[in-house]
């Protein structure tokens, strides 16, 4: 798909996604868990980022009041501790949510706040406590929430290599999820270019088409999301698997703005009588966030989906 | 995970290394199927709904020894020639099976087991007198069967030299699905043996270029089968990797390291007794589907283990030693056919 095409697809497919998360965000604002919100001010941030222009407030941007507000709200509520165990457990969706809105708003730099607060009491921020590619994406999204390097550099990893000691294709999907993981650690979830060994640049680009050509094949939207970034990140956006991924995240959207999978399972599932999941919750809004992620990242590389952060500080 | 010293470099000494393994692969595997050999015998089948697998079974193993010994250099060569002699005196000769087989033309065992024990060195002019009264009858050459199943037929037609033209090579290949260049994307496992199967019939299993195969079509497969191979060792499809390493060699698509690595990958899939195991997709469909059918073929209701065990490893078995023989055989095809007729 030619470029500028793409680009204008996926403006008009995130101007879909953003009423659907809007509505659900809206709606479901009271009930949603900590995860659930985040996801949805994750979602939300993404879709109104290329039309943001700095100046009048758009109807997303009320809504990013609401999510975080009431997010802000949750964290208060439970005093330091539910953020402490957030960050200890490194779920990095409402660290990805605060860092993505629009710092601007007040709400937005309230949850900030008390997010970095946490963190510094935490205990964490020492040098040499984040080992996994969990703990060092979680660390490097932190320090996209503060806009600064946190205290402690991301530590090296010392003998972790992002190549495997086995062959690509006897590589699980957990180890998969690592090395995306890594690399989004590395490049500061795609804000700058990540440092990598020869030998992980060539595993990387042997290996990141073949995951994404077998979960696209298998269609797995989950799995293709955070795969079609990581091949953006390194500069993979030529080759054919990167356009059939995009192409397949695209055609992922349904009627009402969100995007989802197999829906079929689901839709027989509400026929039998009680759901056996919040499909709501647990499916579309997770693969909708994922999907809009992606597209924001893959069709405005040069905007950049956090605020700015002082590049020469990040200097390693 | 673990860190990687040197992966890259590891992989390149594998290439030596390797003919040996496979060699050690090929007598391990040879032990599984000289163990179950009487599975491979529709008449020692105690339930008669076995009987179609076993028939099944044993034309496959007819067609492994047959392209075994056009190579005068197969090492192997000595089981593959007991094999195919077990098959020939206590199979195909029996009187009681060939009238199965006559009765039961529509599939495709009749043509298959005769023609590659023809070109194992034996025949039976009586069998051949059937089998050429069958064809001209015209229902086994037009009885409707998808295209990549046409082109078994009509190999081993072709290998059996009996005379036809009434249904075109060229006719039934522009109806495959590998002709019209699919996307690999909507493929499914049976659409790949499809594919695979379609270049085993054309290349005559290497024996010659398929020259109805488009330039275009050659294009695709450089690209397309090294793709689904990696897919499938992915899914640890063992019985799909065997395959298409064989369509690769028998297209000469090379992938150096990659191919190394794959076969690296598919030897260590062997079980200690010799056996490959077959796909275990339970969520796919298709597998579903197979599976459904070679139970309904197991008599004893899955009570008979060592039936199971045959059903499910059988033919990655068998594959995995025409993989073998393909790929690390010398071919020369200097055989010299020498007859052994016994009527």
């Amino acid at each position: 798909m030619e470029a500028g095409l793409f680009k204008e697809k996926a403006c008009r497919a995130l101007m879909r996604a953003e009423m659907w998360l809007s509505k659900f965000g809206l709606e479901r604002a009271a009930t949603l868990d900590v995860e659930g919100l985040s996801l949805a001010l994750f979602g939300v941030a993404c879709s109104i980022r290329p039309k943001q222009s700095g100046g009048s407030t758009s109807e997303g941007e009320e809504v990013i009041d609401v999510l975080a507000g009431e997010l802000d709200r949750r964290f208060a509520a439970s005093t330091a501790r539910a953020t402490l165990e957030l960050i200890r457990n490194r779920s990095i969706i409402p660290l990805l949510a605060a860092a993505a809105a629009p710092q601007a708003r007040q709400s937005v730099f309230g949850l900030r706040a008390r997010l970095l607060n946490a963190w510094n009491g935490s205990g964490l921020s020492s040098k040499g406590q984040d080992r996994t590619p969990m703990e060092r994406l979680a660390r490097a999204v932190l320090e996209l929430v503060a806009g600064y390097p946190l205290n402690a550099a991301l530590p090296p990893m010392g003998d972790w290599e992002l190549s495997l000691s086995v062959s690509p294709y006897a590589t699980s999907e957990e180890q998969i999820i690592e090395v995306v993981a890594e690399l989004n650690a590395r490049s500061t979830c795609g804000q700058r270019a990540p440092s990598l060994k020869d030998t992980e640049h060539a595993f990387l680009i042997r290996s990141l088409p073949l995951w994404t050509f077998l979960y696209l094949k298998d269609r797995n939207l989950e799995m293709v999301n955070p795969l079609l970034r990581a091949m953006r990140q390194i500069r993979l956006s030529e080759c054919e698997e990167f356009h059939h991924g995009l192409k397949y995240v695209l055609d992922a959207q349904k009627s009402d703005g969100h995007f989802g999978e197999h829906e079929i399972v689901f839709h027989v599932d509400r026929q039998e009588g009680q759901p056996r999941v919040d499909v709501g919750r647990e499916v579309s809004l997770r693969l909708t966030v994922g999907c809009v992620w992606t597209l924001f990242d893959c069709a405005f590389p040069e905007r950049g989906l956090f605020d700015k952060t002082d590049d020469h500080h990040f200097s390693e | 995970m673990v860190p990687s010293p040197n992966y890259e470099a590891s992989r390149k000494s594998v290439d030596n290394a390797l003919k040996l393994s496979a060699k050690r692969a090929e007598e391990l595997a040879a032990g599984w199927i000289e163990r179950h050999l009487v599975c491979f015998n529709p008449l020692l089948q105690p339930d008669p709904r076995r009987t179609q697998l076993s028939t099944k079974a044993a034309s496959e193993l007819a067609l492994l020894c047959s392209i075994a010994l056009r190579d005068v250099g197969s090492n192997g060569m000595h089981q593959y020639r007991e094999w195919a002699h077990y098959l020939w005196s206590k199979v195909m000769s029996v009187e009681a099976f060939q009238d199965y087989l006559i009765a039961n033309a529509s599939g495709l065992p009749a043509f298959g087991l005769y023609a590659s024990l023809r070109e194992c060195g034996y025949e039976d002019e009586r069998l051949r007198a059937r089998l050429k009264e069958l064809l001209d009858a015209g229902y086994v050459l037009f009885s409707e069967r998808p295209p990549a199943v046409q082109l078994d037929l009509l190999h081993s037609i072709e290998l059996g030299s009996f005379d036809h033209d009434e249904c075109a090579l060229e006719d039934v290949y522009e109806r495959t699905l590998l002709s019209s260049c699919p996307s690999l994307y909507p493929l499914t496992s049976l659409d790949v043996y499809a594919i695979t199967h379609t270049v085993f019939f054309l290349s005559d299993f290497g024996r010659r270029q398929p020259k109805v195969m488009l330039e275009k079509v050659r294009v695709y497969c450089r690209s397309a089968i090294p793709r689904l191979l990696e897919y499938y060792l992915w899914k640890k499809n063992w019985d799909l990797v065997g395959e298409l390493l064989i369509v690769m060699k028998e297209l000469s698509i090379e992938k150096g390291s990659a191919t190394g690595e794959a076969w690296t990958l598919f030897l260590k899939a062997q079980e200690g007794d010799g056996s490959v195991c077959g796909p275990r997709e339970a969520s796919d469909e298709d597998y579903r589907e197979l599976h459904r059918m070679r139970a309904e073929t197991d008599a004893s209701g899955g009570r008979d283990e060592e039936w199971k065990a045959f059903v499910e490893r059988y033919h990655t078995t068998l594959v995995a030693l025409l993989a073998i023989q393909t790929c690390f055989q010398g071919r020369n095809y200097a055989v010299a056919r020498n007859w052994r007729g016994i009527r």
